[in-house]
């Protein structure tokens, strides 16, 4: 498995920070935020996952995109929700990818807002709200709870991801690649909510 | 501390190998046994690392109902440095050059003045790190949760991260892999 190329005409793609072992497929992780992207942003902000629960999304607070070819830099952007913005539509719309962004994810009724690091899959700042937090027992039994809420953080941002690999090694994928380059070449800039 | 409130940060390892169902006193002995202080680096350059209790930088009271938390383990990991300041070493070269050339018609040090002089500063720094002036203590919360076979590392320092993972390796007899996006993929 390679990384895919986006580009039109594009045989292959270069990342500038894939070091193009065999066996390393951390350039997924690029994949993935670009696809959560496209994902959230033309179809529907719901994705549901192999445990046949269902996960809500949206990136916020903070974006981090570098172009893979080492041509036109890195640029970080912070902003309540960074994808809403031109100048990030344009980043991808001119081959950057995602290398770090800012994620509020809600799944069985606890709500994560992190960072995730798309190559090492280190999820930082992660803040944590359950529902029914209050009624937790005292104790030991809050210090489960919270540790059945570092569980549930880790399996959400697991799960989606898992998600997103099923559908990048199923046979479908060069037909929702295709979508995702027309979506990069014509309507990036133009998506839904976004100021005129 | 970390992951018991507030904001998470965490990376995430495979853990390989026997792995306990539950945790029980002999893994609070462990930690114990490979607690920051009992085993001494003989170089001065090199780092101190060893496991904490987990509610402060000195916490050493490990228990096994604190470190012990349903199915996972609660520790940190301190790594204890001894690096003395670039700008200190300058001053020093600084003040061992001047006093070598106070009685210098030029002012300007020899080679060998200059040579003594590195010598004299690396002998400094040597015994200023022994005496702990400049040690720089760092931690960082950790979380092995049996129930998922992965161990969480409270931080994203790559260099923090290998350290610890070493030190576990070590104290447990397991292995730990870094769950990368690719290697989550072939999971």
């Amino acid at each position: 498995m390679t990384p895919s190329p986006l580009r039109p005409g594009d045989a292959r793609a270069d990342i500038a920070w894939w070091n193009n072992e065999a066996g390393n497929f951390d350039f997924l992780g690029n994949e993935f935020l670009l696809w959560l992207w496209w994902r959230w942003e033309t179809q529907s902000d719901t994705i549901a996952l192999p445990d046949e629960s269902e996960v809500t999304g949206m990136f916020a607070r903070t974006l981090t995109l570098q172009c893979p070819r080492d041509e036109s830099g890195k640029e970080t952007i912070t902003a309540k929700s960074p994808v809403r913005l031109p100048e990030a539509a344009q980043a991808i719309r001119t081959g950057k990818l995602p290398r770090k962004a800012g994620l509020i994810l809600v799944r069985h009724g606890e709500q994560y807002e992190l960072t995730l690091q798309a190559e090492t899959f280190t999820i930082s700042g992660a803040k944590i709200r359950t529902e029914d937090a209050e009624a937790a027992a005292d104790g030991q039994g809050i210090l489960e709870r919270r540790i059945d809420s570092v569980r549930g953080l880790h399996e959400t941002v697991a799960l989606l991801f898992h998600a997103f690999c099923e559908r990048r090694i199923g046979k479908n994928w060069p037909g929702e690649l295709e979508h995702v380059r027309r979506w990069l070449k014509t309507d990036a800039t133009k998506t839904k909510g976004r100021p005129s | 501390m970390g992951f018991l409130s507030g904001p998470v940060t965490l990376e995430c390892f495979r853990v390989d190998g026997e792995q306990p169902r539950q945790f029980g006193p002999e893994h609070v002995k462990t930690l114990k046994k490979f607690a920051i202080g009992q085993l001494e680096t003989s170089s001065t350059d090199q780092a101190d690392v060893g496991f904490l209790a987990g509610r402060h930088l000195l916490d050493l009271d490990f228990d096994l109902e604190k470190n012990v938390i349903g199915e996972a383990l609660h520790c940190a990991v301190r790594i204890d440095t001894n690096q003395i300041p670039a700008a200190v070493r300058k001053a020093w070269l600084q003040m061992e050059l001047a006093a070598a050339t106070a009685d210098s018609p030029t002012g300007r040090p020899t080679k060998v003045q200059r040579q003594e002089a590195r010598e004299a500063v690396e002998a400094r720094c040597e015994e200023e790190a022994q005496s702990g002036r400049f040690r720089k203590m760092q931690q960082w919360p950790v979380l092995w949760d049996a129930r998922e076979s992965i161990l969480y590392f409270g931080g994203c320092s790559a260099a923090a991260g290998e350290q610890c993972c070493d030190l576990c390796t070590q104290a447990f007899d397991i292995k730990l892999e870094p769950l990368t996006a690719g290697r989550r993929a072939q999971e």
